[in-house]
């Protein structure tokens, strides 16, 4: 199984990944139906950027709470939405924890990422310029993020921050 | 479709809100600034001035923006800086164009006058005149901040003016995020006379593409191109560092003038320049300051810099942003750079117009035209932090010597009692120039582009822009290739591009004039199709060293594919083309019916003379009437005056552009070529 990573440093915000899932999933350009969303914020003059997407988590809440099981897991472990059964209760929407899935408000049913499972990858993770999101698998994911923070800690100190 | 589908038309003074349907003019003149020039054509009388009530302040998208190949809107209205008020264009990022096309509207046109300060506040279908009493004399980012917060909606997008707005200051900009703006032309000022605070907007409609598998198509070959193809390094570059390291190259080679005025570049400072430290460079000021790229919605390059820095504080760079306040008023001071450009977007205060006329200060109190006295007391000295700052919140502020120059040049001098300070002035209408400056001041998407065709043909010089004097060593360092392979890629790049648009390879050259006025017009279609749909220019192939594709061909399969409109590229040069006659018509009407104008001494004589020191020692930009004329016939008007002719009006089905620029009495040219027996 893989997992998207991502490392935040690198984000620039450009919204490519938006643009790409909404294409993608709906033949439209539509943050609000992307299934991942760059969340901006701007304090004094300063851009801060959080991708949020989901994170395939191993106890999903979404399909805890889901009162018509319409949220499943995959053989590769990605939790997916079954549009013919989803109510478009937004119970999943309030029990996630990052944010992640989202009610389509014209179809009324959940959407959430799926790694683009009929894509064959992830389109945002193929056309992320910078590289702060990245598909790994996922026995390497802890190993992967160590290296990241431990890059960032050697950078500092070259810097002699 | 990838259209939103409207037109938002509000008036302040009636408190009028309406709609109308994009679709009447889509296919004549595109999008953008196309569909601008009609909306003014149809509805404003030549006479109007900047800041009448009358006056239209557009904001226009194109058919691309919104989606992963725009991001862009054209901001254009009658400038209440040049004389005789032209349409001005200037180009606005950010999330605010995209945010437009997902609340529904193509295009947002605003007339009229409130009775005091609001600001318009349109969710999708919701369009609201609100109250802005409370935000009147905020800087633009407290502004931006105040609105979100009481609209209680972090994910509005906001375009406003700063305090320098408010005061009418003609060299005023139109902000928004942090440091996107529409800045030429003082379009802050035009915001003001409405009493219009700001713009804010709520979209969450998306748009439709009509064509996926096609549009995904073509995205894929643009990004193959950007990351492995020939605009890899310079994607780059601009995503890395902007264009900081560009400007220190074009400083260390002698590009830029030294001081300001016709004669700036006799004193510039010997080959290489010295600065203070090496922190004194744009390259190395981002690496130690830098907290981030920044950009526009759905651009992977992000061209732009945020920096944070201690003692003084944070905000954006971007584009000629990095080096106003620098070479122009003698100073290498990146401190002085930083604190001058900072205060000028929270004043939202345009820094091109800012920095040229504290120049022009400068070299009056060095001529000893002015003392102190004429500017409260504060010695206008070289490189002055004091100087520049004063001026700067002077300016801003409506206070003291500042509400002289809030009127540009002409008016300050004036105004000044120092009417032959106007001798040491570069400017044409009212507008300063950025002095002797080594690429074409032709900006298609800008001031250029809205002028007459003949004013816009003596503007073309034979030399090649000075990107490609200072870019190749940044090619020699991305690619890991030498110098001299480096120069030689560019000036293929060149050559590659003369061919293509030309017929002659050697076209691009300093001092060759064959398929010059072509070559002119082919980068000036690059831009200004951009600007028809919301690509940006900078992604286009004007900037022909850099690999880009995106000119009318390649809008034309983008747009079929988003919009599945049957566009082609020769439709897309008729558009354009209607687009630029219809400016130039309209601006000709403005001048016709205004006062005379011409071009300052000092303007003439910069283009006129030799270069007395620097990269160009010895080379003058002289003006080629052989050039002009092919330039005004590529565009379809007369060689000699640049008037647009009879017969390419008809052929581009502008009838009642012939009938109004004949009732003038303007000679079209017949319609039929005599034949001589």
């Amino acid at each position: 199984m893989q997992r998207i990573v991502l490392n935040l440093e690198k984000c620039t915000g450009c919204r490519v990944c938006e643009a790409i899932c909404s294409l993608t999933k709906e033949g439209e350009f539509n943050p609000v139906k992307s299934r991942i969303r760059v969340v901006r914020t701007v304090e004094r003059s300063i851009l801060h950027n959080v991708p949020v997407y989901c994170l395939q988590c191993e106890e999903p809440h979404c399909m805890a709470v889901c009162p018509v099981g319409a949220i499943t897991t995959s053989d590769e472990g990605i939790k997916t939405v079954d549009e013919v059964k989803c109510i478009g209760c937004k119970l999943c929407e309030i029990a996630c924890p990052v944010g992640a899935i989202t009610v389509n408000q014209e179809k009324a049913v959940a959407i959430k990422c799926n790694l683009c499972a009929e894509v064959g990858e992830p389109q945002c993770v193929k056309y992320c310029y910078s590289g702060a999101l990245q598909l790994i698998d996922s026995e390497k994911v802890p190993a992967f993020l160590a290296r990241v923070k431990t890059d960032k800690f050697l950078e500092l100190e070259r810097k002699g921050a | 479709m990838s259209r939103a589908g409207s037109i938002l038309r509000v008036d302040l003074t009636e408190g009028r809100i309406e709609k109308e349907p994009t679709s009447k003019y889509a296919r004549d003149y595109m999008g953008g600034g196309g569909i601008a020039a009609k909306l003014f054509w149809d509805s404003i009388p030549p006479e109007v001035s900047g800041l009448d009530p009358r006056n239209l302040l557009t904001f226009n998208t194109g058919p691309l923006t919104g989606t992963l190949l725009g991001t862009r809107c054209e901001v254009v209205a009658k400038s209440p800086l040049i004389t005789n008020g032209p349409l001005v264009s200037a180009g606005l990022g950010g999330q605010f164009p995209a945010e437009m096309k997902f609340a529904g509207y193509d295009h947002i046109a605003i007339t009229g006058k409130a009775d005091g300060p609001v600001y318009l506040f349109i969710n999708n279908d919701a369009v609201e005149i609100r109250d802005a009493r409370h935000l009147w004399g905020l800087d633009t980012q407290e502004t931006q901040k105040r609105i979100k917060e009481e609209l209680r909606d972090p994910d509005i997008q906001i375009a406003c003016i700063g305090p320098a707005g408010e005061n009418l200051v003609v060299f005023s900009l139109i902000l928004h995020d942090i440091q996107n703006a529409a800045s030429q032309g003082g379009l802050g000022a035009v915001m003001g006379s409405k009493n219009l605070k700001a713009v804010a907007i709520r979209g969450t409609k998306g748009l439709k593409v009509a064509n996926p598998e096609a549009f995904m198509a073509i995205w894929k070959e643009v990004w193959e191109n950007y990351t492995k193809g020939k605009a890899a390094w310079v994607v780059k570059e601009l995503n890395e560092v902007g264009l900081s390291w560009h400007y220190d190259l074009w400083e260390e080679r002698n590009l830029l003038q030294w001081g300001y005025g016709p004669d700036a570049l006799s004193t510039y400072p010997p080959h290489p320049v010295e600065r203070d430290s090496k922190e004194d460079t744009l390259i190395g000021f981002t690496k130690k300051y830098s907290v981030g790229s920044i950009g526009c919605a759905f651009c992977p390059i992000q061209c732009q810099q945020n920096y944070d820095v201690p003692g003084i504080g944070s905000g954006g760079a971007a584009c000629w942003t990095w080096i106003n306040y620098r070479t122009n008023i003698k100073s290498f001071n990146v401190n002085l750079w930083w604190k001058a450009l900072r205060k000028s977007n929270l004043y939202g205060l345009h820094t091109v117009e800012a920095s040229n006329l504290i120049a022009w200060l400068m070299v009056l109190y060095e001529e000893g035209v002015i003392t102190a006295e004429d500017t409260d007391g504060v010695p206008m000295e070289w490189a002055s932090e004091e100087a520049v700052l004063t001026f700067i919140d002077k300016v801003s502020k409506g206070e003291g010597f500042g509400k002289n120059l809030a009127n540009g040049v002409v008016h300050a001098s004036n105004t000044l009692g120092k009417r032959n300070g106007l001798d040491y002035a570069p400017y044409e209408r009212n507008y300063l120039l950025w002095a002797k400056y080594p690429e074409p001041y032709l900006m298609p998407g800008g001031l250029g582009a809205m002028q007459l065709v003949k004013t816009a043909a003596q503007f073309i010089w034979m030399q090649p822009p000075s990107d490609r004097h200072a870019g190749f060593q940044i090619a020699a360092e991305r690619l890991g290739i030498s110098m001299e392979k480096a120069e030689k890629l560019m000036e293929e790049h060149c050559a590659d591009f003369a061919e293509k648009w030309t017929g002659n390879r050697r076209a691009w050259e300093p001092f060759v004039v064959v398929g010059k006025g072509k070559w002119f017009k082919a980068i000036e279609s690059g831009v200004a199709v951009s600007d028809m749909t919301g690509h940006c220019d900078w992604r286009s192939d004007r900037v022909h060293h850099a690999g880009m594709k995106f000119n009318a061909p390649e809008a034309a399969a983008a747009v079929k594919a988003s919009t599945g409109e049957a566009w082609t590229g020769e439709m897309v040069f008729n558009a354009l083309g209607r687009k630029r006659l219809l400016e130039a018509s309209y601006n000709l009407l403005c001048e016709l019916k205004g006062e005379p104008t011409e071009f300052s001494e000092a303007y003439s004589r910069m283009w006129v003379e030799p270069f007395q020191s620097g990269y160009f020692q010895g080379q003058a930009f002289e003006y080629s009437e052989e050039v002009g004329a092919e330039y005004c016939a590529e565009w379809g008007c007369d060689p000699e005056t640049g008037v647009p002719t009879r017969r390419e009006l008809e052929r581009l089905g502008m009838k009642d552009v012939i009938d109004e620029l004949e009732s003038e009495g303007l000679d079209l040219g017949s319609e039929e070529v005599e034949v001589i027996p």
